[in-house]
């Protein structure tokens, strides 16, 4: 099953820490991270990205942002 | 959609600019170290309201109604602007108010106190050190799973309340206009001498302000994340901003002669280092468990958060009850209850962290 985790509704900063949690605990090769938040989707990314993931593609479904991941080659 | 206020470049023009527009207000008449000021903004708005009576602080500052409007025509502008709230309203109201009553024991809101260092201004160094000291509290409990709860999407209309308050101050100005000599001017108040008296001309502190509210709100600049990111990801992202917006008053203070260094004699500044470091650290934790600064939260309502127009809603309250209730600094020294304030916020801060933490 996909590692999805869902940030919605959650204020700075816990998208982003909720999406480090992951990655430390888990370290699975890809993820998708949910939020509605232009600002914490920005934050999300940053985080990954400084983790060594980047961001795959991205779709909106009605106000949730869908950010999948995959690890750097 | 490209942001580019969002990049590494965009943060670090943001700080430099607000830097660049605190020094211009402060050059046309705001008051020393005070080019932009957050909470003592909101202060002097809430004197100018009537609902405190301390006549040396009394204006309707243009620079918090540009901060909203600025940011609600950004957030329109980029389809960004999507009303939320329900995220523990109450808990953000009483943030509010701490941070209103302990940032004026300092004398200043976060960007106030880097506005201070430079100008010189040590004392605001000592503040500095307690404001990370707040926020690295913060974060532990962030760690350990705080959490103020999800917030909901609410309709468009809710989110147009705060920025059409801020029209409301601004027809308030327009249309009762200060009259030289006259405190009470049948609707507001005007500060005669003193800070609230000092301010650069209203259509160019409004023009500021609104420019300063679209770049903020694009590059998402605050203070408390500022630090907060270094301390839970180790992240400098939005810490080069602030630290622009330092370097550039810096130098514009430096080349117009305006860098005085010490401790004694520094403007509208005191130099008791217990309590200049204690209020800045509650002022920082308080930021850190509502997850802005006073300046993030304004521009958060630009974007229809309500949760951040009932966290400023509890910063005007909480500057008002500065004044009444004698918490407020002067220039000398404390106030007679400002221990006891700082203490109390401090105390409800640890109480509101340990309440919404749960263990992982």
């Amino acid at each position: 099953m996909e590692n999805i985790i869902d940030t919605c509704g959650l204020s700075c900063p816990q998208p982003a820490l909720e999406v480090l949690n992951f990655i430390q605990q888990n370290g699975a090769d890809t993820f998708t991270a949910l939020t509605d938040s232009i600002t914490s989707r920005e934050n999300i990314i940053r985080t990954a990205a400084k983790h060594g993931y980047r961001l795959k593609h991205e779709e909106k479904q009605l106000m949730i942002m869908h950010l999948h991941f995959s690890k750097n080659a | 959609m490209y942001n580019f206020f969002s990049s590494s470049k965009g943060i670090v023009l943001t700080g430099l600019l607000i830097g660049i527009g605190a020094f211009l207000l402060q050059f046309l008449g705001n008051p020393a170290n005070m080019g932009i000021c957050v909470v003592c903004f909101t202060r002097d708005t809430t004197g100018g309201l009537g609902l405190h009576r301390a006549e040396i602080v009394q204006y309707i500052r243009p620079e918090i109604i540009g901060f909203v409007l600025g940011s609600f025509a950004a957030a329109l502008a980029s389809k960004e602007f999507q009303p939320q709230s329900g995220s523990s309203p109450a808990v953000r109201f009483v943030l509010g108010i701490i941070t209103g009553t302990s940032a004026l024991v300092f004398l200043g809101c976060p960007w106030r106190m880097v506005l201070r260092i430079a100008g010189g201004d040590l004392n605001a160094v000592v503040g500095v050190l307690g404001f990370a000291a707040g926020i690295f509290i913060g974060t532990r409990f962030f760690k350990r799973g705080y959490t103020l709860g999800k917030s909901m999407p609410i309709s468009q209309k809710a989110g147009l309340v705060f920025p059409l308050l801020m029209l409301g101050l601004l027809l308030l100005l327009i249309f009762s206009p200060e009259k030289d000599g006259s405190v009470y001017n049948r609707l507001i108040y005007y500060s005669q001498s003193g800070p609230g008296s000092m301010h650069a001309p209203l259509l160019i502190s409004l023009g500021v302000a609104f420019l300063v509210g679209i770049i903020a709100q694009r590059s998402r600049f605050c203070t408390m994340g500022a630090f907060r990111d270094i301390f839970l990801f180790r992240e400098i992202h939005l810490f080069s901003g602030l630290f622009a917006l330092f370097i550039a008053v810096l130098v514009l203070n430096l080349v117009n002669g305006k860098f005085n260094p010490g401790f004694v004699g520094q403007p509208i500044a005191h130099t008791d280092h217990v309590w200049n470091f204690l209020s800045m650290l509650t002022v920082g934790f308080a930021a850190a468990l509502a997850g802005g600064c006073p300046g993030r939260q304004f521009f958060s309502t630009g974007e229809g958060n309500n949760d951040s127009a009932t966290y400023i809603i509890g910063l005007f309250v909480g500057t008002a009850f500065a004044h009444n209730f004698g918490i407020a600094s002067s220039a000398q020294a404390i106030g007679p209850h400002s221990a006891f304030a700082v203490i109390l916020g401090l105390a409800v801060c640890f109480a509101i962290a340990f309440a919404h933490t749960k263990k992982r």
